[in-house]
């Protein structure tokens, strides 16, 4: 009798290890599933993403970073385009921004989601940089899909305004893009053409950003 | 007797069980620690890379695709730059490329290592997409320490050959190459030219060797 209990003991722990160590297993394996982004950084298709991304400017920028630094994060981005019929257009998407290579270059990413007969979101991204020589910073705007380059220069308007300008989007039109009333949780993104050489200008988008989630450290 | 024999057993699979529970944790640490660069996706600072990474190439590309996407992964560099005077310098760095934006586009990041010739060492970005319409790649490579960008557009001579051209108007080109493509190995030659195509200067040669398993195909 004792035998058998010692035996039915015995068998009892067995169990309860393995069922322990079995959870353990599991729970791992769902914390992987939980992270699609973060495969494995053996994974030499991740290996470029691994090495551009910075945690913050480079200490070369001195206060310049803040100028487009704190707009690192997440941002729902409500999207409206005047046509010059007077056609309104709304779309919704994400604004992602990250500083990049050492942090000596500030990286976005702009996602339009689908809607009308589109099936599949568009996606475009800016590299930003500071020119110290010149005292601007300079902005390569690049759209894959439509094979196109613009790049712009500009800075600072005060506390809560940034102004960038190009001749490139159009070779007969100035180009004028601004962020503004710029606070933690909000901005709004202008995008202005003039073909009189700057004198007047016409509204072409205006976006609307709300913060998602929470402010990274400073 | 028995009694003893028996707790002696509880007291052991009891060791093992809590064994096995501790195992579990620290391999669960471990695998988080082996992330490194992948910090947890809800640090609103790594945002924008992981929406920026893609783990192939976008179905539009078709047989294009792997004109670049073949260089995905890592690559070690022995780099060696030639002046007009005759002088040969030599780093090393790396090479390290991967499909972003949905797969509409690679980019790509070069780093040479500081040394007594590059003591600060080096680090720029392009972004390669294809246009469909002119059946060619377009590059912009982007230098933020140095103020630079400059387009090249061109493609694929024959199996294990690329080369991109600037578009510049001044007489002044450049002709980049990625010469002897293997599975693991490539060239890179970067030449100038004054007089407008006609003669070329070899001013930097880059041997590339893969650092670790090539990835699926792409």
């Amino acid at each position: 009798m004792k035998k058998r209990t010692f035996a039915q003991w015995l068998g009892v722990w067995f169990l309860i290890s393995v069922f322990v160590s079995s959870t353990n297993l599991s729970i791992r394996g769902v914390a992987a599933k939980g992270k699609p982004a973060n495969v494995p950084a053996t994974d030499p298709r991740l290996d470029m993403v691994a090495a551009l991304q910075a945690m913050g400017p480079h200490p070369s920028l001195g206060d310049q970073a803040k100028v487009f630094g704190r707009l690192v994060g997440t941002w729902d981005v409500e999207y409206t385009d005047f046509s010059k019929n007077g056609k309104v257009t709304y779309r919704s998407g994400k604004l992602l921004v990250g500083w990049i290579m050492d942090g000596r270059a500030i990286q976005d990413l702009w996602i339009v989601n689908p809607s009308g007969t589109r099936k599949e979101r568009e996606v475009y991204t800016d590299l930003r940089y500071f020119d110290p020589k010149s005292g601007t910073w300079r902005a390569t705007f690049i759209d894959p899909e439509n094979v196109s380059v613009a790049k712009f220069t500009g800075g600072p308007a005060g506390d809560d305004r940034i102004v960038l300008q190009s001749p490139d989007i159009n070779a007969n039109m100035d180009t004028r893009w601004s962020f503004n009333d710029i606070r933690p949780d909000s901005f709004a993104f202008r995008d202005e053409a003039s073909s009189d050489g700057g004198k007047t200008w016409r509204l072409q988008s205006e976006y609307h950003m709300k913060r998602r989630g929470a402010v990274p450290p400073a | 007797m028995k009694k003893s024999t028996f707790t002696q057993w509880s007291a052991v699979w009891l060791l093992a069980s809590g064994f096995l529970w501790w195992t579990g944790f620290s391999n669960r640490s471990a695998a988080a620690a082996e992330k490194g660069g992948n910090a947890p996706a809800t640090d609103p600072r790594l945002d924008m890379v992981t929406a920026l990474q893609a783990m192939g190439p976008h179905p539009s590309l078709g047989d294009h695709a792997k004109d670049f996407g073949r260089f995905v992964g890592t690559w070690d560099g022995e780099y060696n730059e030639f002046s007009k005077d005759g002088k040969t310098t030599r780093s090393s760095g790396e090479w390290i490329f991967g499909w972003v934006m949905d797969g509409r586009a690679i980019q790509d990041l070069v780093i040479i290592h500081p040394s007594a010739a590059h003591k600060a060492g080096f680090i720029g970005t392009t972004l390669r997409y294809f246009d469909p319409k002119s059946g060619a790649w377009s590059v912009t490579f982007i230098d933020p320490e140095n103020g630079a960008v400059e387009t090249l557009t061109g493609g694929a001579v024959g199996d294990d050959r690329i080369v991109l051209l600037s578009q510049n108007t001044d007489g002044k080109e450049s002709r980049w190459s990625f010469d002897d493509i293997r599975p693991d190995s490539w060239t890179f030659r970067d030449e100038g030219s004054g007089d407008g195509g006609k003669t070329w200067r070899l001013r930097e040669e880059d041997h590339m060797k893969r650092r670790g398993v090539a990835p699926p195909a792409q």
